[in-house]
């Protein structure tokens, strides 16, 4: 059809006679690159008229950068991780050789390494930050309670993939920080078990780090990416949060520009970091000697310190099924706080609510790390 | 009225049912197979690998304990008397730290949160709770042989 427009013949008519198009343009869009439907019927140029015709809402715009920015940070780390394992092997002996021959032999090595470890500190703190924006502007009211739900579980989902990345080196630090986080996961019921049979064992030996790898660079890549296609499409259907809403039309090109910005603004960021802030690697890992200061990764301080704080009579398993009934509470909240989505005025007690709870997080962050002596 | 359309709808109907059962027991072989294999082959030992050789006995002073390297569980052995010797977990029964032997106290130290435990892997300070667990030991030919 599209092709024998007028007999003009172009790349994209003869390429859209025999791919659909606009269901590629579709898909791409899925990830919000484009806040509008196309209709995959139509020839692409139609769709695309068609959508932008009517008006966008204001997109890639401040506050509302948060999704794109955590799936742009996601694929940086996909692309860096890649070339990662190019050179990375997945074995104890071989793993710490590996990673320090990225790091000096390789051209580029450092950077990508620093990139990849500075793109995954982003990416869980942009994620932790999203929940808290949700959370203080209402955005979990009404048919927002999925893109609530979805947001909890990619943060954790998250954290697994930044934890089964800190052992891959094989250094004192990531082998160190790995058992004390175990040693919060395996006080969870249900999840703990579930998590030492994927990873084969509750000690640290090859096998259970050739698992990490798998489980860092397949499983929970793909999970994540399932997530954000959720989401994305989640906030296609319930359409982007009114709460804070900008001016009202743009075009694509606006859209476009913004996207285009973001990208840029954060290219330069990971670079400044990884080049003025390289967090380097620590000596080879000895599994039978405990360094001073080893602790749990940031976003475990808290659990940890939660899981110490209980008296010592309470039993392991039931200091762990508090906090999986916090974490359920919290991932249930849209249908316990049934008033969401008025403005923060109007809801003081929420409000507060949440205000204390960040301040008891932030305390136990501060006595998870001072469980520990200094490093 | 029963014309041959009743018939296929019926024999359809037992189609559908035997796909089902079928789709049903290949889907439960599926995720038994795939639990099964991710099921980690057991660490467990035929009984003479249960038997880890430690070193010299004789090299090892009255009183004197060694770390033995070995997997995930390191443990010392630690010579009690002139021929007797005994092994405990160097483990910490805490946060799983490694244990350090100090010699000059004739304890174990944690590097971690200061446990102590005494020769005997009893704990003598700090945030552990439970002893370390022992292992048996023997001398054979002034090599020390422990049971895990
Ligand atoms: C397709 C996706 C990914 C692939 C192929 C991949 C691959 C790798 C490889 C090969 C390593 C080991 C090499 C090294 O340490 O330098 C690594 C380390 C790491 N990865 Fe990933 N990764 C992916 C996604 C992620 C994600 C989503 C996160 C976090 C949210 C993450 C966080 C980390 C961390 C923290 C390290 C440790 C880096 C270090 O200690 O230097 N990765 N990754
Ligand atoms: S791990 Fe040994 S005292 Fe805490």
């Amino acid at each position: 059809m599209a092709a024998d427009a007028g007999g003009k013949r172009s790349i994209r008519s003869w390429l859209e006679a025999r791919l659909n198009l606009t269901e590629i343009a579709s898909f791409l869009s899925v990830f919000g690159l484009l806040p509008a439907e196309l209709d995959t019927r139509k020839p692409l140029r139609e769709a695309l008229d068609e959508a932008l015709s009517r008006p966008l809402p204001s997109y890639a715009r401040w506050p509302r950068i948060m999704g794109i920015l955590s799936f742009i940070l996601f694929l940086v780390l996909a692309v860096s991780g890649m070339m990662l394992a190019f050179y990375y092997q997945p074995t104890a002996s071989e793993a710490y050789g590996s990673v320090t021959s990225i790091a000096r032999d390789v051209t580029g090595g450092t950077l990508v390494n620093q990139v990849h470890r500075w793109a995954a500190t982003l990416l869980l703190l942009i994620l932790a930050a999203r929940i808290v924006r949700f959370y203080f502007g209402g955005m979990y009211g009404r048919s927002r309670e999925v893109i609530w739900m979805l947001a909890m579980v990619t943060f954790v989902v998250a954290t697994f993939a930044d934890l089964t990345g800190r052992l891959l080196p094989w250094d004192a630090r990531g082998y160190w920080t790995t058992v004390r986080a175990r040693e919060v996961t395996d006080a969870l019921p249900l999840i703990g078990p579930l998590f030492s049979f994927l990873v084969g064992g509750s000690g640290l030996d090859s096998l259970v780090l050739t698992r990490f790898y798998i489980l860092h660079i397949v499983v929970w890549p793909f999970l994540l990416l399932a997530l954000f296609y959720l989401h994305f499409s989640s906030v296609r259907r319930v359409g982007l949060s009114s709460v804070a809403d900008g001016p009202g039309s743009r075009s694509l090109r606006v859209v476009l520009y913004d996207l285009l910005l973001i990208v840029v603004f954060l290219i330069g960021a990971l670079a400044t970091l990884a080049i003025f802030m390289p967090q380097s690697f620590d000596v080879a890992a000895d599994p039978f000697a405990t360094p001073p200061g080893a602790r749990p990764p940031w976003y475990l301080l808290a659990p940890h310190a939660l899981l110490e704080s209980f008296p010592p009579l309470v039993p392991r398993f039931l200091r762990g099924l508090f906090l999986e009934a916090l974490f359920v509470a919290v991932l249930l909240l849209p249908f316990l706080d049934r008033r969401a989505g008025e403005r923060p005025g109007r809801r003081p007690a929420a409000i507060a609510l949440g205000a204390l709870a960040l301040l008891v997080w932030a305390a136990l962050i501060w006595k998870g790390w001072h469980l520990e002596g200094p490093r | 009225m029963n014309g041959p359309e009743t018939t296929s709808i019926e024999r359809r109907g037992v189609l559908t049912w035997l796909i089902r059962g079928f789709l049903a027991i290949w889907a439960l072989g599926a995720g038994v197979l795939g639990i099964s294999f991710l099921k980690a082959p057991s660490s467990e030992k035929r009984p003479g690998e249960r038997q880890l050789r430690c070193g010299s006995f004789s090299t090892l002073a009255i009183g004197e304990a060694r770390l033995v390297r070995h997997g995930a569980e390191p443990l010392f052995v630690v010579r009690v008397s002139d021929s007797q010797v005994t092994a405990v977990s160097a483990v910490c029964t805490h946060l799983r730290c490694v244990l350090k032997w100090d010699g000059d106290k004739g304890t174990f130290q944690c590097p971690c949160h200061n446990g102590a435990f005494d020769r005997a892997g009893i704990v003598l300070s700090g945030p552990p709770k439970k002893p370390l667990p022992q292992y048996p030991a023997e001398v054979r030919a002034d090599e020390i042989i422990v049971h895990t």
